[in-house]
């Protein structure tokens, strides 16, 4: 055998190139196995949309479909902008009378990454966000986000979702996340928390957005202030919750912020018990509808009430509700409503708020964002085992500038409590909020 | 003073807003408000067997509660429902009075007690004592001059050499749960307990930051090992620590001499257990005082039930 190994010939100068031009292309059978690969991937990406219905198309079926799949690939938030063709069929096979649809589309980056500072929900704050696209060629999101602020000083959280349906409508979502609150305005302490959740998600918020999902949350209360209550230092620790909830949300209103007709209608269950150590049943019930009177003047109606059913043997105070604020009661400090030890807040287990607002244009201005606003407010924190008490509101009324800068809303109300229990913190003068959801 | 720039609302206004709220509904009770406290209640950590005993598994807990039996006070509830982030700057025991117990109270605080009552720091716990039961004098209830200083010295033993040997008995590794919890209470890190403070695990050359703290665990035990024996010497058969014949009374060293004893008889580590418990008097001392100490309290559930 000695004889048949290739023997390299005797170098003679000056050498001279041998490579053929196709030395270095890969087998033929390496080209027929990624070309094969390609096409199921191809395939796999495509497989979210629906196979066209090949008989009896007419062009009028043909143009439904291809509506259909442009609305579904722009459904996928991966393009930024999807156009369709629709050209003679180029496949030697092909019938004279068929056509090709041909989607010239632009993919959107696929990694995102961006920092912002911004002002909501009466703190304001910096975050970063980092965004991966159709992570893994089934149009999932992976989304990584970090933000820093006065109240929420520190959050964090991580998400992948994926569509689990062929029309894009439910998706899946597993997120951990984690946040610190500062609570010691009211409650004398700080709130971490650290959890995962994963979220089943169907429907549009014009037609009803249901969202189901499974929660481990530990909270843990610390940090106090010295002068921190008796009531609050026994609440100190750590809890875990463990629960399923499920939400039910529509909205149809022409604008978010400032409504001038259509409503908004928020439903939430939640059940822990599921190991952890908090034990309950709540449900939380948001509604607001908005009607125009007559040009420039709105009337703008909201209503919120929530329950907590403590199943086992203690509540933990970051379950119970709190109520009060600018966003909320208007008037009253924020969270400063209901039972009280000291300057600390409990929260409750039961309340309702109601809140009536006219807002009308700045006479002559009518395009200006300011608006001018009535407000009549009430509500009540309480606790379930005393249910007569919970018709005796705390009532605020009031005047103010609404200032919509989107995507929130700006108010400087002038107001006083009108009705108010012993116990709660009010509010007399200014007073300013920043929000998106007001009462 | 007010200073004359200072903001003030105008008197029409501050009238208008003195009319608000015109009715006001009486304040709102919640069951989560926190009892009101009726007699002097000791926040510890739980005991090795929170079902049947009340002496704290926690050694600081023990040395305060050792004191205030062996002061003389006696009825004191003691609580373990309360996590270590609600005590005052994060350590545990706190001393909850009622504000009629303190020393300073004024008649008319006496009158208005709320059943808010006093939280107090373990530092403060002495004086409140000396306000039950009369201060003691400049010799801390020592025998003499020579007793009190020798007990500075056999402090600054069991709280040095027996508090690292305990310390390093109760390894705390970092679990998957002290990483995921939001806030951490730190305890007293070993190096500030040890008489040498050990070196760090890295040179002051290094380009790694330093972290850990290295440290002899033979040195340790056997400093361990002679202050055990010192002790059981210096005890002999003496009823209380540096006791003469003259003084009868315990001591704020007998105090911290039972906590570390009770502690390390409860321990997991052999070798520590078996320094004390081949020392008959050390073990007899600590049985009695046990007993003297627990009488002195009782479960807050007990106390508001009778």
């Amino acid at each position: 055998m000695a004889e048949l190994e290739a023997q390299a010939p005797p170098l003679q100068p000056p050498l001279h190139t041998t490579a053929a031009p196709r030395e270095r292309e890969p087998d033929p059978a390496d080209i027929e196995r990624y070309r094969k690969w390609w096409e199921e991937r191809k395939l796999r990406k495509l497989r979210v949309l629906q196979t066209p219905d090949e008989k009896g198309a007419t062009l009028e079926s043909v143009l439904r479909k291809t509506k259909t799949i442009k609305s579904l690939l722009e459904e996928t938030d991966i393009f930024n902008n999807v156009e369709a063709i629709i050209d003679r069929s180029r496949d030697f096979l092909a019938h004279p009378e068929d056509v090709d649809v041909v989607f010239l589309t632009r993919e959107k980056g696929r990694y995102f990454l961006n920092t912002s500072t911004q002002v909501g929900n009466n703190e304001g704050g910096a975050s970063a966000t980092a965004r991966v696209r159709n992570a893994f060629g089934g149009a999932e999101t992976f989304e990584a986000n970090v933000a820093f602020a006065t109240k929420t000083r520190m959050s964090f959280n991580a998400s992948l979702s994926a569509p689990l349906s062929s029309d894009l409508k439910t998706r899946g979502e597993i997120a951990l996340f984690g946040l610190e609150r500062d609570n010691s305005s009211f409650a004398s302490s700080y709130e971490g928390i650290r959890g995962l959740r994963a979220v089943l998600r169907r429907g549009a918020l014009s037609g009803g957005a249901h969202e189901i999902g499974y929660e481990a949350v530990l909270r843990h209360i610390g940090n106090l202030s010295p002068s921190a209550s008796i009531s609050i230092r026994e609440a100190a620790g750590q809890s875990i919750k463990s629960s399923l909830y499920h939400s039910w949300t529509r909205d149809t209103r022409d604008d978010k912020i400032l409504g001038t007709c259509g409503s908004y209608t928020k439903l939430f269950q939640e059940f822990a018990g599921l190991g952890g150590d908090a034990s309950f049943y709540k449900t939380e019930a948001h509604g607001q509808f908005a009607r125009t009177l007559f040009a420039g003047l709105t009337v703008s109606f909201a209503a919120r009430t929530g329950l907590l059913w403590n199943l086992g043997g203690r509540s933990y105070f970051s379950d119970r509700f709190q109520l009060g604020g600018p966003v909320s009661v208007r008037m009253f400090r924020m969270n400063g409503m209901g039972p009280h030890d000291g300057v600390d807040s409990l929260g409750g287990s039961l309340y309702w708020s109601t809140g009536v607002s006219l807002i009308s244009d700045v006479p002559r201005k009518p395009h200006w964002p300011v608006k001018t606003h009535l407000f009549l407010n009430a509500g009540r924190l309480d606790n379930i085992d005393k249910s007569a008490s919970i018709s005796k509101p705390s009532i605020s009324a009031g005047v103010g500038l609404v200032y919509k800068l989107d995507p929130i809303r700006v108010e400087v109300n002038f107001g006083v409590p009108l009705v108010a229990s012993k116990s709660d913190g009010v509010r007399k003068g200014f007073q300013v909020g920043i929000g998106v959801d007001f009462l | 003073m007010a200073s004359p720039l200072a903001l003030s609302l105008p008197a029409p206004l501050r009238h208008f807003f003195s009319l608000f709220p015109l009715y006001t509904h009486p304040p709102i009770d919640s069951p989560d408000k926190a009892h009101p406290v009726t007699s002097p209640t000791l926040w510890i950590s739980p005991p090795f067997s929170p079902d049947a005993d009340v002496l704290s598994s926690d050694v600081e807990c023990l040395k305060w509660q050792a004191y205030l039996a062996l002061r003389g006070i006696s009825d004191v509830a003691v609580r373990w429902d309360v996590a270590v982030d609600g005590a005052l700057d994060n350590r545990l025991p706190n001393l909850h009075v009622p504000l009629r117990t303190l020393p300073g109270a004024s008649p008319e605080v006496r009158q208005q007690d709320d059943g808010e009552g006093e939280l107090l720091p373990a530092h403060l716990i002495p004086e409140w004592v000396d306000g039950q039961v009369g201060a003691l004098d400049s010799l801390e209830g020592y025998a003499n001059e020579a007793a009190r200083d020798e007990s500075r010295a056999w402090v600054s033993l069991l709280e040095g050499n027996v508090h690292a040997a305990l310390v390093l008995s109760q390894p705390s590794s970092p679990s998957l749960w002290h990483f995921l919890s939001p806030y951490h209470n730190k305890p007293r890190p070993l190096d500030a307990v040890v008489a040498h403070p050990p070196a760090p695990l890295f040179g002051i050359s290094s380009l790694l930051p330093s972290y850990g703290t290295h440290l002899d665990v033979d040195a340790i035990e056997q400093q361990y090992k002679d202050a055990i024996s010192s002790l059981s010497e210096r005890l002999g058969t003496d009823k209380w620590f540096l006791g003469s014949s003259l003084v009868r009374s315990p001591t704020a060293l007998d105090a911290l001499v039972f906590a570390y004893l009770h502690s390390i008889l409860h321990s997991k580590e052999h070798t520590l257990r078996f320094e004390v418990t081949r020392r008959v008097n050390l073990v007899a001392w600590e049985r009695r005082v046990q007993s003297q100490v627990r009488g002195a309290f009782r479960t807050l559930e007990v106390v508001r039930q009778s």
